[in-house]
């Protein structure tokens, strides 16, 4: 798909070439065929997957992705282009880095999109948390609007984007649907072919789970779907030549996507749980090597270090160990644009007591506009952000100066006056504080 | 047909990474060149081969659903039409995510680089075009027009400052930002597209009175508003609001009735809106004093005709006497190579902002974008 190679690739005229290096990207809308080589050494088996489980994993994808989109009301088309986009997607990263739950949602969301259907993202987390729930047997309940909705909502809009970028935006899928109708209208001239059609369509969205819309172009699966269709129920269809040679597809083309839709017939029901607990161990697998690795790497160098210094420090290892996990998995991470209520609170206490000491201010006025309008204008654009916040830090110190001034002067507001400076030295420091977390504070979006 | 690519391109492609996003670093931004609607337009080069092109930049901070899906949109859009008078996506390139962007990636479009827009040109005083020039601008307009109402995209957004120009004389439609793929409408189930589209001077008298199955020809009525400034070199009707805007229509293209336009009593706002009675048509009377060619005339005329329905399409247009008589549709180049820096709409702000030598006539603050949020801060968009 979507390649152009130039210059000696192409050519080949050259002394071989031992690494073609791809220099341009061309966008079209054709679908991703992929190579041989692809298919048989995906992401995730490099990460020590399974090819069954992985299999199984693009099949449970597949199915989340249809039942959600038959809950949100999406037409079909839409479901179809969810599932070959996750499909395809896997094919660039592996199901062990990526939880293929929140790819699925991600896909359902951005095929939404695509298809001119758009699901909110949050139906999208309902419709997902109501399916697993009816999946373990309990009795459906409302998704709890908490903590772990935001980090949930923020996972699935990041995975879309990731997505998007994985697949260089190339997320049309030319779909063999329309292709059935008209094919079966030019082959068999007749009008009552509706049931031929309906079947032909059902193998097609079956064949979604199936990688074959990564191995043959559409018009193969149609065709593919169409005998299929037409041998179930004894419909003849011309045979010297076969009909399908019109397309230059071949017998043996129509075969391959045929045993692979068939196939997906034979697999036993997929356990989730079982997938799900095979993955979760060979990330913690892989993270665990990883940590091992870097404290590997650590260790040696603290050695290092102890020579140089003769022996006077000795650091004990739960303390190397303990740097180590926070420089791999990063300090505690608050979820970006999530706020807990107490802080808002805070951040409002703060607001009151700097507006209460503006008001002395002879710019007071104006900074007061300025706070308000930063208040309620927490998502606009960041540099409007970065511009207030360099504006707001011109005005302390100018006040700073203005009271130094005041405290000269007037000596018998002496109390008062240092219960002021007091509170803007606090205030100041508290305010450094805020600088440094302005923009999360300012991008944040969930309220 | 994808099936065929051969198995030595195949074989050739093999260490191929799945199709990818370019890191942006591969371009140089040089200036920024305009402020859109979802984000920025930065002129830049490439590194290696020193080609020109336009970033913009895909404003990702107001989202709550995730990547914008106008932004999707007009990726699509632009994906699918490749056309000499269609602005050209050459690829989509990102950030890197860090901790200074918050692991967000910032996704940028990458076009060819375009020297000047048409709003621009025409607030130059000293670039003047001849009546065969203009043919070639019209001419050009409407045949991406007509490529992309073939292929069933409705550009919703037609204005001077959307109209590239190549320092080749090459016009491209750009800014897909609003556009969407439509379909014919059907008597059963009409269609139900946003009316807030289309800046307010170019807007078309049907969107204006809240129709939602509209066809394309919404941009057939910016055209026309397009090709009349051309000689009058400035936006023909600047309304303020909606009311002020079908007024000036209606006192140019003469009083909306069931008679000139049956059907228009079924539209939404028809009935609440207070417009002028009796008023004649003025198209031709107003504009003989700019455009002296009675077949440009007879041209805008047709284009900005009250119902949508009788309003010439971009296949009609395109065989207009109008760019079959002498003098010929002729190159621009000529003229633009007179020309020796960039005319964007969004600059040649900058510039009279801050001379403030000869303020233009008729320029009063272009008017805001019809889906914007008031935030107060608006400026046109050049892409």
């Amino acid at each position: 798909m979507a390649v152009s190679v130039s210059g000696p690739a192409v050519e080949g005229v050259q002394a071989p070439v031992k690494k073609q290096r791809i220099r341009q990207i061309v966008l079209n809308l054709e679908n991703c065929i992929l190579t041989e080589d692809k298919l048989n050494n995906t992401p995730s088996m490099q990460d020590g997957l399974d090819r069954e489980v992985e299999t199984d994993l693009r099949f449970i994808g597949c199915e989340f992705i249809q039942t959600a989109g038959i809950l949100l009301k999406l037409p079909q088309v839409a479901m179809a282009t969810g599932q070959v986009l996750y499909q395809r997607f896997y094919y660039s990263k592996s199901f062990v880095g990526h939880n293929f739950e929140i790819v699925a949602m991600a896909c359902v969301v951005l095929a939404s999109k695509i298809e001119e259907a758009p699901r909110r993202v949050r139906d999208v987390l309902n419709v997902f948390h109501h399916m697993e729930q009816l999946r373990r047997k309990k009795t459906p309940e409302p998704l709890i609007l908490d903590q772990h909705y935001m980090t949930l909502k923020n996972q699935v809009i990041k995975a879309e984007r990731r997505v998007l970028k994985e697949l260089g935006f190339c997320v049309h899928v030319k779909h063999p649907h329309k292709m059935i109708v008209t094919l079966l209208q030019t082959i068999l001239l007749s009008e009552n072919n509706d049931r031929l059609v309906q079947i032909a369509w059902n193998y097609m969205n079956d064949s979604l789970r199936s990688d074959v819309f990564v191995r043959h172009p559409p018009e193969t699966i149609a065709c593919a779907c169409i005998s299929l269709a037409a041998r179930m129920l004894q419909i003849p269809l011309p045979t010297n030549p076969n009909w399908y040679e019109v397309f230059r597809i071949s017998e043996g083309e129509i075969e391959d996507v045929a045993f692979r839709i068939f196939s997906l017939y034979a697999r036993p029901e997929v356990d989730v749980d079982r997938v799900d607990k095979i993955v979760k161990d060979l990330r913690a697998k892989q993270q665990e090597e990883k940590r091992l690795k870097a404290l590997g790497t650590l260790a040696k160098t603290v050695t290092i270090a102890d020579e140089k210094v003769a022996e006077t420090t000795v650091v004990p290892l739960n303390k190397i160990l303990d740097s180590n996990t926070t420089a791999l998995y990063g300090p505690v991470k608050k979820v970006s644009g999530v706020e807990t209520k107490g802080e808002r609170d805070r951040y409002k206490d703060e607001d009151r007591h700097r507006d209460k000491d503006r008001s002395r201010d002879r710019t007071g006025e104006k900074s007061r506009e300025r706070e308000k309008s930063r208040d309620q204008g927490r998502d606009r654009s960041r540099e409007r952000a970065r511009e207030r916040s360099q504006d707001r830090s011109k005005d302390y110190r100018r006040r700073s100066s203005s009271s130094e001034d005041r405290s000269s002067r007037k000596k018998r507001k002496r109390r008062s006056r240092d219960r002021s400076r007091s509170v803007s030295l606090d205030r100041r420091r508290k305010h450094r504080h805020r600088r440094s977390r302005s923009r999360p504070r300012n991008t944040s979006r969930v309220y | 047909m994808s099936s065929n690519y051969s198995a030595t391109l195949m074989s050739k492609i093999d260490d191929f990474q799945f199709p990818f996003c370019d890191d942006i670093n591969k371009y140089d931004k040089i200036t920024k060149i305009g402020q859109g609607t979802f984000g920025e337009v930065f002129k830049a080069r490439h590194r290696q081969t020193n080609k020109l092109v336009a970033l913009k930049k895909v404003l990702m901070d107001n989202e709550k659903e995730g990547f914008p899906i106008t932004a999707l949109r007009e990726i699509r859009i632009l994906q699918l039409l490749k056309n000499e008078n269609v602005v050209n996506l050459i690829e989509i390139c990102r950030t890197k995510a860090n901790s200074a962007n918050q692991c967000k990636a910032t996704f940028y479009l990458v076009f060819d680089f375009c020297e000047h827009d048409l709003a621009g040109l025409l607030s130059n005083v000293n670039v003047k075009f001849s009546a065969g020039e203009i043919k070639k601008i019209m001419q050009q307009l409407l045949n991406g027009l007509f490529f992309i109402h073939e292929n069933k995209i409705l550009h919703r957004d037609m204005k001077a400052a959307n109209i590239l120009i190549t320092k080749n004389g090459v016009l491209k439609l750009a800014d897909f930002g609003l556009a969407r793929a439509f379909s014919q409408p059907k008597k059963d189930q009409p269609n139900r597209y946003t009316n807030r589209v289309v800046t307010l001077w170019y807007r078309p008298p049907e969107l204006l009175l809240g129709e939602r199955n509209y066809t394309s020809a919404v941009d057939m009525w910016g055209a026309g508003c397009i090709m009349a400034e051309l000689w009058t070199r400035t936006p023909i009707m600047q309304g303020s609001s909606e009311q002020t805007q079908l007024t000036y229509i209606v006192q140019l293209c003469g009083s909306i009735s069931t008679k000139v336009w049956p059907g228009v009593e079924k539209l939404d706002l028809y009935p609440k809106l207070n417009l002028p009675k009796d008023q004649k048509r003025k198209v031709r009377p107003r504009l003989a004093m700019y455009i002296k060619d009675a077949l440009a005339l007879d041209l805008v005329d047709k284009l900005l005709t009250l119902n949508p329905a009788d309003r010439i399409d971009a296949d009609n247009a395109l065989n207009h006497d109008f760019f079959w008589t002498d003098p010929m549709p002729c190159d621009l180049a000529n003229t633009l190579s007179t020309i020796d820096r960039s005319m964007f709409e969004f600059l040649a702000q900058k510039n009279r902002r801050q001379h403030m030598q000869q303020p233009q006539h008729g320029h009063q603050q272009r008017p805001q974008q019809p889906h914007q949020n008031n935030d107060g801060q608006y400026q046109d968009r050049v892409f």
